[in-house]
């Protein structure tokens, strides 16, 4: 089959274009960016308090007795030390984690949590709702499939894009007018880390939906499977044989400190998500549409 | 003719059963060519496979010169049965946005969206949305995106299904139109338009084809006559006519079919004429002359 990219990447991007403008206008794609705002806002809200009430403690010990910064630094120690045996005995890590403010450390924490919860509501039905409706095929009249999934996933990246950069900017000024001890530069920057290293998690979940919506017609069946789909891979990633063939596995890579382990993380991500993408993408080439 | 279709043993099967088996055609160039056959005929699922939606079992097909796998989909465009538009945007920009996916920039898209809601009478409903249309509206619009730009190919199923008289005049004025500029594909089961429209049809039955010819030669339009008589005269007159092979009458004589006897090419008229005058003579008056048969007679003798 000829494939003209340039073509192919101009329709693709009409298509995108097309669909975040229908998307955003229906109220589940609204229901899913109010939910998200929502949830960093609220997380926003219950760690600048946790984390004033906390450091204000800390801060009035301190000045009582040295033997109690003393000690307070033995805790950290201990922390430290706790906390790199989640993070793979990585104590370098474990000293990152607890020094990022503790209001992106939960922003980072809800997003690879919760945020492939939220692409399964919103994307379950990526491509099989215009398979089932057909109205597919006044796209497939003028395009390739390959361009129509492809602009459909733009479309659904853009989305997610857009409302974690607006809760992302939401949480950030919150905090820094909330949260006393908040340095504005670092944490910009830190937050910019962490939202360049959601992108390739985001995109590997949304291929994953999307594979499972190029095989699944019913949009609630897709749903199910698709959730049932992702658990399994979380299960799976327990179990020392199978983990490393799952993406849940290198989630803790993202939380690792310097540059190499997050951007090996990242890069296995975006494989995973080219091969979901491309499953889907063999699929919605063979299938009658 | 150079051909624009060309299929060869194009099949389809849905768990075993062929839907479309086997079907060889051509559709040539230039032409208003019209897909008949009952219900289940597999009249859809042949165009759904011309035009990429559904892949065949077995058999191939060439459409402008290319293979299925490979459409030169800025070509060709379609108005697909059951397709729905999208319920949240306006008749406009979804126009725009399929002008702008076979090419077009931003502003010849506008232009375009304008000039097709025009030819289907639909610019006043420009900025409803999908979900709002009538079925009317919908077929209408349906057209309307079919005729965005200037396709070498159209193909239309069931174009005027469910559109009252006028609207379906418009849109057998926009098909006519695109006579000899583009070819068009036309499915219907009003067979009386498909006679209107067409220089070309087929017919299609369980998935099989019975039939391929023109017009003319579906109806024998050039083979036969109906006379309905006011008075009728003796056809023994007429057997004695070199124009004339065969003549059946009713039981009450007022009713013949009679079967022309030409060289291939030559015109009927001299022939008719002949034999009006023969009739006459008899004693006969004339009420109607029908060339050929309804291609609804021809229709429900081959399927």
């Amino acid at each position: 089959m000829e494939l003209n990219l340039g073509t192919f990447f101009r329709d693709s991007w009409n298509i995108a274009k097309f669909d975040l403008w229908t998307a955003i206008r229906t109220k589940r794609a609204v229901a899913a960016i109010v939910m998200y705002s929502l949830g960093a806002l609220i997380t926003a809200i219950v760690l600048v308090k946790i984390e004033a009430s906390v450091g204000n403690e800390l801060a009035q010990l301190k000045t009582v007795d040295k033997s109690v910064a003393a000690a307070s630094g033995a805790t950290d120690t201990q922390l430290e030390t706790t906390l790199s045996t989640f993070v793979g005995g990585d104590i370098e890590t474990a000293r990152q984690i607890l020094g990022m403010p503790l209001v992106i450390l939960g922003f980072f924490w809800m997003s690879l949590t919760f945020l492939p919860f939220l692409i399964l509501l919103v994307s379950h039905d990526i491509v099989n709702v215009e398979v089932r409706n057909r109205s597919a095929r006044y796209v497939l009249l003028r395009t390739s499939r390959g361009a129509l999934l492809t602009g459909k996933m733009i479309s659904h990246g853009l989305l997610f894009l857009g409302v974690t950069i607006f809760s992302n900017a939401a949480l950030f000024f919150y905090a820094w007018y909330y949260s006393p001890g908040f340095q504005p530069l670092p944490s910009l920057l830190l937050l910019l880390r962490i939202w360049i290293l959601i992108i390739p998690f985001a995109f590997c979940w949304m291929a994953f939906t999307a594979m499972i919506s190029a095989f699944v017609d019913n949009g609630l069946l897709a749903l199910i499977v698709a959730g049932i789909g992702m658990a399994f891979l979380g299960i799976l990633s327990l179990n020392d044989s199978f983990t490393f063939f799952t993406p849940n596995h290198y989630k803790l890579w993202l939380w690792k400190s310097g540059v190499l382990w997050p951007a090996l993380g990242s890069g296995v991500f975006i494989l995973f998500g080219l091969i979901f993408t491309a499953v889907a993408w063999a699929r919605i080439n063979w299938r009658d549409m | 003719m150079a051909a624009v279709i060309e299929t060869n043993k194009l099949t389809k099967k849905y768990d075993g059963r062929a839907v479309v088996d086997q079907l060889t055609f051509t559709v040539p160039q230039g032409s208003i060519f019209g897909f008949l056959g009952p219900n289940g005929a597999g009249k859809t699922t042949t165009f759904a496979m011309l035009c990429g939606f559904i892949r065949p079992s077995g058999g191939d097909a060439v459409v402008l010169g290319q293979p299925l796998s490979n459409l030169p989909r800025h070509l060709m465009s379609a108005l697909p049965q059951d397709a729905k538009f999208h319920p949240e945007r306006t008749l406009k920009d979804s126009l725009i946005f399929m002008a702008q996916l076979q090419g077009m920039d931003k502003q010849k898209a506008a232009a375009e969206a304008k000039r097709v809601l025009e030819a289907v009478e639909l610019l006043d409903a420009a900025k409803f949305r999908g979900k709002t249309l009538s079925h009317g509206m919908a077929k209408r619009f349906g057209v309307a995106q079919a005729f965005l730009g200037t396709p070498e190919l159209v193909l239309l199923d069931e174009p005027t299904e469910g559109l009252d008289p006028k609207n379906s005049q418009t849109v057998r004025d926009m098909i006519k139109a695109m006579a000899g500029k583009s070819t068009v594909l036309v499915s219907s089961h009003n067979l009386a338009e498909i006679e209107d429209l067409c220089d070309e049809a087929l017919i299609l039955d369980k998935g099989k084809l019975v039939t391929q010819a023109s017009i003319s030669e579906l109806t024998g339009r050039n083979q036969q006559i109906l006379i309905q008589l006011g008075t009728a005269g003796s056809i023994n007159a007429l057997k004695n006519l070199s124009s004339v092979t065969a003549v059946e009458a009713s039981d009450d004589g007022k009713s013949l079919r009679v079967s022309l006897n030409l060289a291939p090419g030559e015109r009927p008229e001299p022939a008719i004429t002949e034999i009006l005058s023969t009739l006459i003579s008899t004693g006969a008056t004339v009420g109607t002359v029908v060339r050929g048969k309804s291609l609804q007679e021809r229709f429900l003798e081959l399927t």
